[in-house]
């Protein structure tokens, strides 16, 4: 039993990282119909802004929101100059675009960085927690309970905010949204810097408790593309939930059928769920 | 001409490399009810698209209200006050109806928004009715209604209206009339787009008949009712 739980718990935290990353793809596609392949390495360059910043002895707190605001400005100005100009053309552009700039900032780093893997070492992240027989590492818990966080004010900000609104809005009909003046290429840029913001989030949390390197981020946008689409495109709520049972199925099967597997569950539970339900766990849904 | 809101002169527009509507000039006065008419493929969507900035002009130009608006976006047109209302069913699908009205008032930055969707909820009541529903589980009639409403925020001086009664049952239809009638005694100039010729010309002072992109008619609401040509090729004999 206490093995279940163990195992419960990883699998949330992972699921919560999986779900900051792809929201923010989810939101990218739902408004800009775009898929970013370089979501991946937003979360990667901030686990590495998170290291660099946390050798010049800053508290790591700091390092994450220097992470977070960096990967933001980086959102805007790909969004501004490699996505933009590429919007109402033929639909495989922005796509190239920014999987051209996922190679390039893989190999940025692998230039600057080294290939070679970078860890931080915090004493209280890596403090055990003893719950009830369970056994936590306290970042874990932080992930968790930021992640929640995270998604509650998502949640208000996109349901209640004039800005997230227009999001909606423009996810659900961009031809009404130009009748009426809402802007639409700022409501974009808005939408990619906070895409951005949350894999950076996500990179920024996990770089106490994981090996940085150039391609860390390759394998998790796999999986959180997998939760995007099990999620039925575009939906944030069937988004978050499918990243948490791939994350929980990993887990699990991780421990009881095989390690070598590992990365072939989460695409597994996908294709799957998939055949029972072609549009998504939700189904069908109009915009974000 | 100071009671001219709206003049078109010769303009020219189209898409790729066609030209749709072929050097028009119409003066659309103040406060006034004006329709356009015309069989289907005629342009007078297309003659609105440009109007408001969604297409380019190729020729001829567009003045409203004192400015010339020929080449401004969309967004600087409705600034200046004109607003649109196009063709076929354009609202946010699942968003409620007072988000839909309040997405009208996006560019609007005072803090009135609240008491004017009151107001347009008032003008309108089958929007107070179903303010919470989504938008898309509204019927045909009732979508046209937030689309007119949601246009209103803007308090624009003149709007364009695109077949607002394309597929609704006759009794909604006399509705959204009574509401684009009630619209114009509150002072907004309306230019509108219909199928239905013979109703949108017994509440417009002036109506132009449109073909292949030109002028074939112009005169009052009366006047074109009564054509024997206009009668003979659009308003079915
Ligand atoms: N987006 C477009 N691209 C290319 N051609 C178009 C486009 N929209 C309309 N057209 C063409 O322009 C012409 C005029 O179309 P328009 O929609 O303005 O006609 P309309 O008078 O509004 O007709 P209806 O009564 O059917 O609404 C048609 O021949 C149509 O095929
Ligand atoms: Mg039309």
């Amino acid at each position: 039993m206490e093995m279940f739980f163990q195992l419960l718990v990883n699998g949330i935290a992972f699921g919560s990282i999986y779900a900051m990353v792809a929201v923010g793809l989810t939101i990218v596609f739902g408004i800009l119909e775009v898929v970013n392949f370089a979501q991946g390495e937003f979360y990667m360059l901030a686990a590495y802004v998170t290291f660099l910043v946390y050798l010049t002895q800053l508290p790591y707190p700091l390092a994450i929101v220097i992470a977070v605001a960096t990967m933001i400005v980086i959102g805007l100005i790909v969004e501004r100059f490699a996505i933009r100009p590429l919007i109402g053309r033929a639909w495989q552009l922005p796509i190239l675009s920014t999987l051209g700039i996922s190679i390039i900032m893989q190999n940025g780093a692998i230039v600057i960085w080294t290939p070679n893997p970078r860890t931080i070492i915090i004493d209280i992240a890596n403090l055990n927690i003893h719950i009830f027989g369970v056994v936590i590492v306290f970042q874990k818990l932080m992930i968790v309970f930021f992640a929640l966080a995270l998604f509650i004010g998502l949640h208000y900000f996109i349901q209640k905010t004039k800005t997230g609104k227009a999001m909606r809005a423009v996810s659900q009909n961009k031809e009404a949204c130009r009748i009426i003046g809402i802007d639409v290429p700022r409501i974009s840029s808005i939408t990619f810097a906070l895409g951005a913001g949350l894999s950076g989030f996500g990179g920024a949390l996990v770089a106490p408790v994981m090996a940085i390197h150039p391609v860390m981020g390759i394998l998790l946008v796999l999986k959180c593309f997998a939760a995007v689409i099990m999620g039925g495109f575009g939906n944030i709520k069937g988004t978050i939930c499918s990243a948490f049972i791939l994350a929980i199925v990993e887990s699990f099967a991780v421990a009881y059928v095989s390690l070598q597997y590992k990365d072939v569950f989460a695409f597994l539970v996908m294709i799957i769920i998939l055949l029972f339900r072609p549009a998504g766990i939700f189904g069908k849904k109009v915009g974000i | 001409m100071d009671d001219v809101i709206l003049e078109i002169r010769d303009y020219v527009t189209g898409y790729n490399e066609i030209d749709i509507i072929k050097g028009v000039s119409v003066q659309i006065k103040r406060r006034e009810i004006a329709c356009v008419i015309g069989p289907n493929g005629a342009g007078k969507s297309t003659l609105f698209k440009g109007i408001f900035g969604l297409l380019k002009a190729r020729n001829g130009s567009n003045h409203f209200d004192g400015s010339d608006i020929t080449n401004l976006s969309p967004s600087e047109i409705l600034r200046k006050g004109l607003s649109y209302v196009p063709q076929g069913r354009c609202n946010f699908p699942a968003m409620n109806v007072r988000e839909n009205l309040e997405m009208g008032a996006f560019t609007r930055n005072d803090d009135k928004v609240v008491s004017d969707i009151a107001e347009v909820m008032n003008k309108f009541p089958v929007l107070r009715e179903k303010e919470n529903e989504m938008a898309g589980n509204l019927s045909g009639g009732e979508q046209q209604i937030l689309e007119m409403g949601r246009a209103l925020l803007l308090h624009p001086k003149l709007i364009l209206l695109d077949e607002p009664s394309l597929g609704l049952a006759p009794k909604v239809t006399e509705l959204v009339f009574e509401k684009i009638n009630d619209i114009n005694v509150d002072g907004t100039t309306i230019l509108i787009v219909e199928q239905n010729a013979k109703r949108a010309l017994s509440i417009s002072h002036h109506a132009i008949v449109l073909e292949l992109g030109k002028k074939r008619f112009e005169g009052t609401g009366e006047e074109i009712m009564q054509n024997e040509q206009v009668k003979r090729l659009y308003l079915g004999g």
